[in-house]
């Protein structure tokens, strides 16, 4: 019995790589997201709502955390998410500190409770 | 001139023109304004030009500034085709108009909006006299009913059902006033918001004395295929059903392929018209979309192809040129017939729940109500919400259907208690996701909690108590709320007790709900009261048989309801005795469901059953039950007595009562649980009562294990506590082994146990890694297979002589590290060869689908290979391939996929670009080395540890790879605490905290290391190190690999080499080699010779951890001390694990130096097989295994890269330098390769 909901066993730490030539190691069991500039971006004027929740990290994560469940998967024990291109990574930290971005859907409240931000590079 | 005619006849109009073709919705408006490129002034005009706040991307305020331009894109939508526009209004809302400051524009704004959408079509109409229609746009608020905003807070709520439904009020009253001719509310992100704008939408009907069709429209934005609120398309269609839309589907997204599916579920279950209208696909990096006219309809043609639609259009990112290309499209198909769907009850949480005939009784979870459970009533006056919701999860996961909230305590402001724990239930996908039943004696209570749901409830109850008028309103507002409703057979004269008076007002409620409310009959459950039976009161006696023939006769005579009832208030008097009154509600269910009764609040975690009921009990409770037998309830008193308290005193001495059951169950328990104290006395026990030995092996020990095995299957117990199952397996066969070959000399038939099949398992040749292995290995064992372990390093060809020798059914391979994988697809081949045809698996760390789909799969043609990355895939696997039946589609569908597995690499492979070797020199690392000293180390040559304290090493133990180890996944020390895991994860660490305190005892781990300093500089990609500070003499050549890949810019192309100063800077380099001991073996071969295999992998995975803690102990004394560029660092254990330090310990054959052979320069350099007695396998793979080795580099900027895959120059490059054979490289390199080597392609 389970719901695309469910939160990880424990909750995953999530590191954000701002700086260029700081990626860590890839260890064992470490997931990378790799946000490229721009992309899922809108025009201002723009009406459209759900391609705005896509672009958003915590739509990211949540897709991570369902594939990681895919059987045959390896475990996500951490992720490392490689914003170093964006030309400012705070909207992306803000959307991992717990409260600061308001919670777009049900899947944000499993994102917050699956995964916490680690640190900052 | 001609003019369109009203709205009112809207309905008929498109409803015939929908049975005729598809017809055909405009494309975006947001696209269109874009395209206007106004700006700030722009979007004011003359009416805002001073307003206090930027307006800029406010498009709805166009309706009132730009006007002209509005109608002249509904326009062009209508001559391009579309049937039907949508009105600019999408946010003129003013709950989203506060952002602006225009809250009180909102209802200007829909009026104009309508009117201008209403002229275009006059202006069309005019043109071609083709009819075309305007729909009202309600879009999605920027505030959310059913979910909180902050998940610090879940309960919190920024908006109100009330406050949705006056903003929308104010907004459909706009569209109407404007000469809408629908409503359609879009881009639903939040089911319960759009359910309090349906409900608006129905009181202005009811005020105006007309109605316009509903159109509904979700949004499906997650790859899981859910609403941003959770629903599942089906629940979110249950939802909104009552609301008899004109039609129903989606729009926005992902774009037409990836809405598909969900549109293809939709058409399935709704019984009205599909429309469909996706974006142009996904967002490009300009804002704009990229899909062209013709390759959207291509798309959307499959929708009409397949009959799924009967209305198309577009969304973000179409244009009128779309839309022509749609209704062109369109013209060519015809439209979706709509389905009959099957009368029945259809509630939904997230996700949906009908009641079909194949569901004999729904389970409506009983403990969260607060008159039922003395503990949930406690928890709420208390306030303890975590705890209470705790109860609604056990009633899910116990298999409650439905769970039935009720707040009625006279002590709690009911209404607001309600509302807060529903709001925060909602933020609970596993237990929100069933539907729930609102339950409260008070309306008020009952109509707060409606408010706060977006599924399609149960109301429990209303009825005629206080008059038919009453009972009309509070039906027509549950019906208006989207809601079931369970009616107790109750009127003005009272409860109804008898037969004919419960089937006399449930008629008559029925009549009136069908024939006054439009209630639709499958929508109504009756209780017609369960009331307490053997209360000793003559009157009482009756009531079981009262229900139960009035449930016949409802079922039979009022079509499509259902009946339920509180089947606790049965036992009343028996409170107490709870076996008594656990089989009372059992014949009685028994009883009551046969006569139709489908729909019970239960425990759902206590239910007996009928047949397990002790027959004496049983009988007399059906006595009492079915009222046959005059001194039923005198009997059913005098038995109750002798189970008085007998739960209490179960619990009590709960430790040891199994060892009272049957000697089949006691073995049973102590399987399952591990238990191994009493597992040769109950075997012998078993032994002695069987007529053979091995009758005791196929009947109860099997018969245990397949409990195991099914609960582990379920995810219900965890890899430590199976193989400790195993080891009770292995030590009671191991009780029974001298007893069948006593039998056998004596010439008996013997005793050989059949095994479901014979599996070989090996490490393959030049590897020493077994734990993984060994734990499928049990895992399948305890799954009645029979295993033949080969251990590690084994040859191929004694993987085959034995395979055959033995007969075995499948072959399983393992490996950790790289160069095991070629060696893997060696053994592939030889099989082919051989003529081999049975199953092939292939496991291990560095194992992958990809690997084996592409390199291994393609080798061996007569037999299927399979990639069986974890035990608890393994006995699926291994069943289905050994499964007549079974086999041949799963072995096509296996091929199959790796087919296409392969297939996707090679063509994702051509993409990936890499630079020649030079170019990513070029792009080398760079630092400033004419300022920098290197450090030098305290001393230069080898130094080595004999031994090591365990003590110290045992402080920097990582343990999270250690529950990894067991497949278990999180985080140490979160595991501990884990929901799921925490109990198996706490068991497994007390043992091994019981090993570890033994092995620091008595010493078990003898340690020992080597580490070395050099002096040493770059050259080229290479570091040479020097036999002294004179760097004239080369001592060694330690050669790395560069990273190829194509780089985003900034990011360089590292070698391990950029690390190390060049020469004319003094730098050095160090190296080590640790281990934890030779003993590993041997204390692990005495356990498995004592049949613990457990205790074995324990030890191993022990041994591993003290191998990386050593490791990392040492890292850091070289860097305080040693080396000493760091003395003050001052880094507690878990910085370590997260590598907080300056400088790094590379090890050949991980990802920054992949080549495995570069070992054996280090294992020179530092002598390590004779000082430390660690040696190198012919596959670079280190004995014993519990060994670290690698490089230390000390530069401040030094980090953990991978190289990655490598180009042909690349390789050929470092085969001159290595002075290595190009083949040879390849060989070692094979993983890591972007193309192709001659050698294969020549055997392939």
């Amino acid at each position: 019995m389970s719901t695309p909901f469910d939160s990880a066993s424990s909750s995953i730490p999530v590191t954000v790589v701002t700086r260029t030539a700081a990626l860590p190691f890839a260890e064992p069991g470490a997931a990378r997201i790799h946000l490229e500039p721009a992309l899922h971006e809108h025009a201002p004027g723009s009406e459209c709502v759900a391609c705005a929740a896509r672009g958003d990290i915590r739509a990211l994560l949540f897709d991570l955390l369902q594939r990681s469940r895919e059987p045959g998967s390896n475990p996500v024990l951490s992720v490392v998410v490689d914003a170093s291109e964006l030309v400012d990574a705070k909207p992306v930290i803000d959307r991992l500190e717990k409260g600061v971005v308001p919670a777009f859907g049900l899947r944000d409240h499993t994102v917050a409770r699956s995964f916490h931000l680690s640190r900052v590079i | 001139m001609k003019t369109l005619p009203p709205h009112s006849d809207a309905r008929a109009t498109l409803t015939a023109a929908a049975q005729e073709r598809i017809l055909v919705l405009d494309g975006a408006m947001g696209t269109m304004i874009q395209q206007l490129k106004l700006d700030e002034v722009g979007y004011r005009g003359e009416r805002f030009k001073d307003w206090h706040r930027d307006v800029r991307g406010n498009n709805d305020l166009l309706v009132l500034t730009r006007p002209d331009a509005i109608r002249d894109i509904h326009l062009q939508y209508f001559l391009a085709g579309a049937d039907i526009c949508e009105t600019n209004t999408f946010s003129a809302t003013s709950i989203v108009m506060a952002d602006y400051g225009m809250e009180a524009l909102a209802y200007e704004m829909n009026v104009a909006g309508a009117r201008l959408a209403r002229e275009a079509a006059q202006i069309a109409f005019e043109r071609d006299g083709k009819r075309r229609f305007v729909a009202g746009a309600l879009g999605p608020l920027n505030k959310t009913a059913s979910m909180s905003t902050d998940v610090n807070n879940p309960g919190h709520r920024n908006v109100t059902f009330d406050q949705i439904a006056e903003s929308y009020t104010e907004a459909i009253n706009g569209l109407i006033d404007g000469g809408a001719d629908t409503l359609l509310f879009e881009t639903i992100t939040d089911t319960l918001n759009t359910k309090a704008g349906i409900f608006a939408a129905q009181r202005i009907f009811e005020q105006r004395g007309f109605e316009l069709p509903i159109m509904i429209s979700g949004t499906i934005t997650d790859l899981s295929g859910r609403t941003l609120s959770g629903q599942t398309p089906s629940a979110f269609w249950y939802s909104v059903r009552h609301a008899s839309p004109f039609t129903i589907g989606l729009n926005c997204a992902l774009g037409a392929n990836a809405m598909r599916p969900h549109v293809a579920e939709l058409s399935d279950v709704a019984d009205t018209l599909i429309m469909a209208y996706p974006n142009a696909g996904l967002p490009n990096e300009f804002g704009g979309y990229d899909e062209s006219p013709e390759f959207m309809a291509r798309q959307i043609e499959t929708f009409a192809r397949e009959g799924l639609v009967n209305i198309v259009g577009g969304c973000c990112g179409t244009t009128p040129d779309h839309i022509r290309a749609f209704a062109e499209m369109a013209a060519r198909h015809k439209p979706r017939k709509i389905p009959t769907v099957p009368t029945q009850l259809r509630l939904s949480g997230l996700e949906p729940f009908t009641l079909t005939p194949e569901i004999p009784f729904v389970n409506v979870g009983e403990r969260t109500n607060v008159t039922g459970s003395a503990r949930f009533r406690k928890l709420i006056t208390a306030g303890d919400y975590p705890a209470a919701l705790e109860v609604a999860r056990d009633q899910v996961q116990n298999g409650a259907q439905v769970i039935d909230v009720n707040m009625d305590e006279g002590l709690i402001d009911s209404v607001k208690v309600m509302v807060e724990f529903l709001n925060l239930l909602a933020a609970e996908p596993d237990i929100a996701r069933v539907p729930l039943m609102i339950d409260s004696s008070k309306f008020e209570v009952i109509e707060a909690g409606l408010k706060c749901v977006q599924g399609k409830p149960l109301v429990n109850s209303i009825s005629m108590k206080e008059g038919v008028e009453k009972f009309l309103e509070t039906a027509r507002l549950v019906r208006a709320y989207g809601a079931a409703v369970v009616v107790m057979a109750f009127d003005e004269q009272g409860q109804a007790d008898t037969e004919a008076r419960k089937v006399e007002i449930c008629t008559r409620a029925y009549k009136l709900l069908t024939e006054e409310v439009g209630f639709p009959p499958e929508d109504i459950v009756f209780d017609p009261n369960i009331f307490a039976v053997a209360t000793g009161i003559e009157e009482h006696r009756n009531y079981g048989v009262d229900f139960i023939e009035a449930t016949r006769t409802i079922r039979k005579t009022l079509p499509h309801v259902h009946i339920s009832g509180g089947v606790s208030n049965l036992s009343f008097s028996f409170r107490g005795n709870e076996p008594v009154r656990e089989a009372m509600h059992a014949v009685f269910l028994y009883h009551a469901i046969q006569a139709g009764m489908d729909m019970g609040i239960v425990n759902a975690g206590q239910l007996a059953v009928y047949e397990s009921i002790e027959p004496t009990l049983r009988e007399t409770c059906e006595d009492v039950i079915l009222n046959r037998r005059e001194d039923a309830t005198e009997r059913l008193l005098e038995l109750a007595e002798r189970y008085k308290g007998g739960a209490a005193t179960e619990t009590k001495a709960k430790d040891l009562t199994w060892r009272t059951k049957p000697v089949a169950e006691r073995i049973s328990h102590a399987l399952v649980n591990g238990i191994t104290e009493f597992i040769d006395e109950d075997t012998e026990t078993a032994r002695l009562a069987a007529k053979r030995p091995l009758d005791v092996i196929e009947g109860p020990l099997m018969a245990g294990m397949s409990v195991v095995g099914d609960l582990f299957g379920s995810g219900k117990m965890f890899l430590p506590q199976v193989v400790k199952s195993a080891r009770v397996m292995k030590q009671a066969v191991a009780h029974l082994l001298p007893y069948m070959e006593e039998e056998k000399a004596a010439g008996g038939e013997g005793g050989e146990f059949r095994a479901a099949g014979k599996i070989l398992m090996a490490t393959v040749k030049g590897d020493v890694h077994d734990i993984g292995k060994n734990i499928v290995g049990v895992v399948l064992s305890c799954n009645n297979y029979e295993i033949i372990d080969l251990g590690v390093m084994v040859p191929t060809q004694k993987i085959l002589d034995t395979a055959r020798a033995e007969k075995v059914d499948v072959i399983g391979l393992s490996g950790l590290i790289t160069p095991s994988l070629d060696e893997m697809v060696h053994v592939a081949s030889e099989m082919e060869r051989e003529g081999f045809d049975i199953p092939l698996l292939i496991g291990g760390a560095t194992t992958s689908r990809v690997h084996t789909a592409v390199k291994i799969h393609p080798q061996y043609h007569s037999g299927p290979t399979v990639h069986v990355n974890d035990a608890s895939r393994a006995v699926g696997v291994v069943s289905a391939l050994l499964s007549k039946e079974q086999r041949p589609a799963y072995v096509a569908d296996i091929k199959a996929e790796y087919e296409k597995v392969a297939k996707r690499h090679a063509e994702a492979e051509l993409e990936k670009q890499r630079l020649p070797l030079a170019a990513a020199r070029e792009n080398s690392f760079k630092t400033d080395w004419a300022n920098y000293t290197p450090p030098r180390p305290s001393f230069l040559g080898t130094k080595v540890f004999e031994s090591y304290d365990l003590n110290e090493l045992a402080r920097y133990i990582d343990w999270t790879p250690f529950f990894q180890a067991w497949e278990m996944k999180g985080r140490y020390p979160a595991i501990l605490d884990s929901e799921e895991q925490g109990p198996a994860a706490r068991q497994l660490w007390d043992d091994a905290q019981a090993m570890l305190r033994e092995v620091l005892q008595k010493n078990w781990f003898r340690p020992k290391a080597v580490i070395g300093f050099w002096p040493a500089n770059t050259v080229g990609d290479d570091i040479r190190l020097f036999t002294d500070e004179a760097r004239n003499e080369e001592l060694a050549m330690l050669f790395t690999l560069r990273q190829q890949l194509s780089k985003q810019k900034e990011k360089p192309n590292l070698a391990l080499a950029d690390f190390v100063a060049p020469v004319g800077t003094p730098d050095y380099v160090g190296g080590f080699v640790v281990t934890a001991g030779l003993e590993e073996q041997l204390i692990a071969d005495r356990f498995e010779r004592k049949n613990d295999d457990y205790s074995a992998i324990v030890i191993k995975a022990l041994a591993d951890r003290f191998a990386e803690a050593f490791a990392e102990a040492m890292h850091e004394r070289v860097r305080k001390e040693f080396w000493g560029y760091a003395p003050d660092e001052n880094a507690s254990p878990d910085d370590l694990i997260q590598e907080k330090y300056r400088g790094i310990r590379p090890a050949p054959g991980y990802p920054a130096q992949p080549d495995h052979t570069e070992k054996t320069t280090l294992f020179r350099l530092l002598n390590a097989r004779q000082r430390i007695g660690v040696e190198l396998t012919e596959g670079y793979a280190m004995w014993p295994g519990s060994s670290v080795s690698g490089l230390y580099l000390s530069h401040p900027d030094a980090y953990y890269f991978g190289v990655a895959k490598v180009e042909r120059d690349q390789v050929e490059d470092y085969s001159r330098r290595k002075g290595m054979a190009v083949r040879e490289v390849e060989r070692w390199l094979g993983p890591i390769l972007n193309y192709t080597p001659v050698s294969e392609k020549a055997t392939s």
